[in-house]
């Protein structure tokens, strides 16, 4: 039989190696090659904008994944990275400018819808002034001094601003038309969607005519505090950011200080991390699924997910002693063994979710006021590349990305499962991918746990181990490394890497640029709901105002993912 | 005419009775009873940090300011008493405000004298109450023991 799959295989190497030889003729040794699929070079600030729209248009990098800033030791000295990715051969590209104090950069915003934010959080955070882009705060409040993320910050006290935003003329319509619209603002809070949030229509009669979100209300400035911690402490916070789905950022910086220390985890904590990120995937896809129902004014739906939800915070309960942000996942693999039973019960937990998934969703898919109202709010691929959504909102419009499966880590090689994919990108493609996601997470945690690898479930790397506590007590060689650990932390040598994973909203990544001590230089996270939520005011035009919620919570627009 | 008749057909109380409590019971009787998804088997929870005493009555602290070096939310202030060398500490206040209960004061400690005691704190009526002293550390759920040298169940990290 001819291998479909291995000949995939080998065309991908061919494009890559194709592309590789292209980048290689034109750039020459700019390129710098630290990991294959993470390649970066550095330019001048003169060739900025048309650099990057030549390696959008002939080199197929037509994915925007991020862009930032990092404070250098040079006087008034920005770095900004732009991140892009070939989805072809699944290529990254970070592309390093130097710019200097007061320089106003040229914006992307052309070229890919998605930059907006990054654009306005880099001005918030660094001073890097961009073209097109109004210098409002968008994290920090109005009426602050100076900029956060710069390393001479001090905070100062200062007078809270507060400004008002308003819509610019629409080229679309007549002048005099558009100064008949009113502008709404509604907030809504935990419960209707996934935290506090502002938005903001200009509506025609009663027609959203455009729409956008205001965020910044849980800003918690996760980045800035993560530069004076050191590896397992700012673990404690990256839990925190959002609680659904605690163990995906756990995992994302884990396996990247891993991977930059060259230390390979045992088989069965790389099993376990599976099986504990796929209880997840589920726990999210639920709460979104709960939250839709919620706002179509479904109730009874919305107690059943929650009650299957506090079966699957049980299970983790059991496993690790604490509810919501169990911190399962720890530096060097899992921290404790499966508990007795514990499989059992996650099995049998599962089988009921299952069940009532397939009972919930049978009596809901085909039904006509169900489609009713979800058939709206359309997405379509080309807006969700734009916006750099990833995740099932992009898969819901067409487009097949997924991490597991382009760039598998760990066992998902081995393990069997599919892709749902959706056609028209509306609210009722999105509700069917992740309830077929969640039925592909449950079959592989089943795979999984019938063949779950022997072994020890924690690498005993002396760089990141602390010692057994009877350990500490009796020798004292391990007394010295306990104490060398707590007082001086994880040493992260010279370099900077970045990982992602395939989060239940989308790509998360994490970038890291750390200097020979235990505390990094700079902190970056890719959140996915940072661009599903800006992908907002596409999907709100021409909707009602009342269904703003709905819109939300079917993005799965997490706020604590958004603000940080 | 045949609409009529259906429409308006007497109706028999008791059988309706019958149909509503049909609905009702089942609905009500699931409020009562578990289907099951929860799980039985139920393990300590973290809780809030305890200090623990040596036999004497002391503090088990040695004032190595490891767990206040380990903190990530900095919540712990300790001052060491500048006379003695690895004598208890003068002060020892914990601001369960700022604390995210994660356990690694616990991890950080060689001696055992800071310890999750598997009880959440509770509300509390003013925020005065919620930075705790040594004296309310000590005794807040009842005095707990150090044993160096005794197994302990493994906690994160
Ligand atoms: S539990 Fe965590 S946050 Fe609380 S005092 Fe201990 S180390 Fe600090
Ligand atoms: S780590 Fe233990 S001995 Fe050291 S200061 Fe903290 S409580 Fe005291």
């Amino acid at each position: 039989m001819f291998d479909f799959q291995a000949q995939e295989n080998e065309d991908l190497i061919q494009n890559r190696i194709a592309l590789l030889e292209r980048m290689v003729s034109k750039f020459g040794d700019k390129l710098n090659f630290e990991n294959p699929l993470n390649m970066s070079f550095d330019e001048n600030l003169d060739s900025y904008y048309p650099l990057i729209k030549e390696l959008k248009t002939f080199f197929g990098f037509n994915f925007f994944l991020n862009l930032w800033g990092t404070d250098t030791e040079a006087e008034g000295q920005t770095c900004l990275q732009v991140q892009l990715l070939n989805m072809d051969t699944h290529q990254r590209l970070v592309i390093k400018f130097m710019v200097p104090e007061g320089q106003v950069v040229p914006s992307l915003t052309n070229l890919w819808k998605g930059c907006f934010w990054c654009e306005q959080e880099t001005w918030d955070m660094l001073g890097v002034e961009f073209s097109e882009i109004p210098k409002e705060r968008i994290f920090s409040p109005d009426g602050m001094e100076g900029f956060p993320l710069r390393k001479d910050f001090r905070p100062k006290p200062f007078q809270l601003k507060s400004s008002k935003y308003e819509f610019t003329p629409d080229p679309r319509v007549d002048r005099e038309i558009w100064k008949q619209r009113t502008v709404l603002e509604k907030d809504f809070f935990l419960g209707e969607v996934n935290g506090p949030v502002k938005a903001i229509l200009e509506c025609d009669e009663d027609k959203v005519a455009r729409g956008r979100l205001e965020v910044g209300f849980l800003h918690r400035g996760i980045e800035k505090i993560a530069e004076g911690l050191e590896a397992r402490q700012i673990l404690v916070h990256l839990g925190r950011i959002n609680m659904n789905c605690s163990s995906f950022y756990e995992q994302v910086f884990c396996d990247g200080v891993e991977a930059h220390l060259d230390i390979d985890i045992p088989e069965r904590a790389k099993a376990l991390r599976m099986v504990i990120n796929e209880i997840e995937r589920i726990f999210e896809h639920l709460d979104t699924l709960g939250r839709v129902c919620d706002n179509l004014g479904c109730k009874p739906f919305l107690f059943e997910c929650l009650e299957m939800r506090e079966g699957l915070t049980q299970i983790l309960k059991e496993y690790s002693g604490r509810r919501m942000p169990h911190q399962i996942i720890i530096l060097g693999g899992v921290f404790k063994d499966t508990p007795k039973g514990w499989i059992t019960d996650c099995l049998r937990v599962l089988e009921i979710v299952q069940k009532k998934t397939i009972e919930i969703s049978r009596m809901i898919s085909k039904s006509t006021l169900w489609m009713d109202r979800l058939c709206d709010y359309e997405l379509d691929s080309n807006q969700a590349l734009s916006w750099g959504v990833t995740g099932p909102n992009l898969r819901a419009s067409g487009v097949n990305y997924d991490l597991r499966k382009v760039n598998p880590h760990y066992f998902y090689d081995d393990i069997d499962f599919e892709i749902p994919l959706g056609i028209n990108g509306q609210c009722y493609d999105r509700y069917l991918v992740r309830v077929e996601e969640i039925f592909q997470s449950i079959s592989i945690i089943n795979q999984l746990l019938d063949n779950l690898p022997l072994g020890s479930h924690l690498s005993k790397d002396a760089r990141i181990y602390i010692p057994f506590k009877e350990d500490v007590y009796k020798e004292s060689e391990a007394l010295i490394a306990h104490h060398k650990l707590i007082k001086e932390g994880v040493q992260l040598p010279i370099g900077e890497f970045y990982n992602s994973i395939e989060s239940p909203n989308g790509e998360l990544g994490v970038h890291l640029l750390c200097n020979n001590s235990s505390r990094p230089l700079r902190f970056k996270l890719r959140t996915p709901s940072y661009y599903s939520g800006q992908c907002f005011s596409d999907v709100i035009e021409g909707g009602e105002p009342d269904e703003v919620p709905l819109v939300i919570s079917s993005l799965n627009i997490s706020i604590g993912e958004v603000d940080r | 005419m045949i609409l009529e008749k259906k429409l308006y057909k007497r109706s028999n109380r008791i059988l309706n009775l019958l149909k509503v409590l049909n609905k009702l019971i089942p609905t009500y009787w699931s409020l009562f009873i578990s289907r099951g998804v929860k799980s039985k088997n139920k393990e300590a929870v973290l809780g809030a940090p305890v200090l623990t005493t040596k036999e004497d009555g002391k503090l088990a602290c040695t004032s190595c300011f490891l767990c206040q070096d380990i903190c990530p939310s900095h919540c712990i202030s300790i001052e060491g008493n500048p006379h003695e060398e690895e004598a208890e500490p003068l002060e020892f206040d914990v601001n369960i405000l700022r604390c995210t209960f994660c356990g690694l004061c616990e991890v950080a400690c060689p001696v055992d004298a800071i310890r999750m005691d598997g009880k959440m704190p509770g509300a509390l009526h003013s925020e005065m109450n919620l930075i705790w002293d040594k004296e309310y550390l000590m005794t807040y759920s009842g005095v707990h023991q150090s044993k160096i040298g005794e197994d302990r169940p493994l906690l994160p990290y």
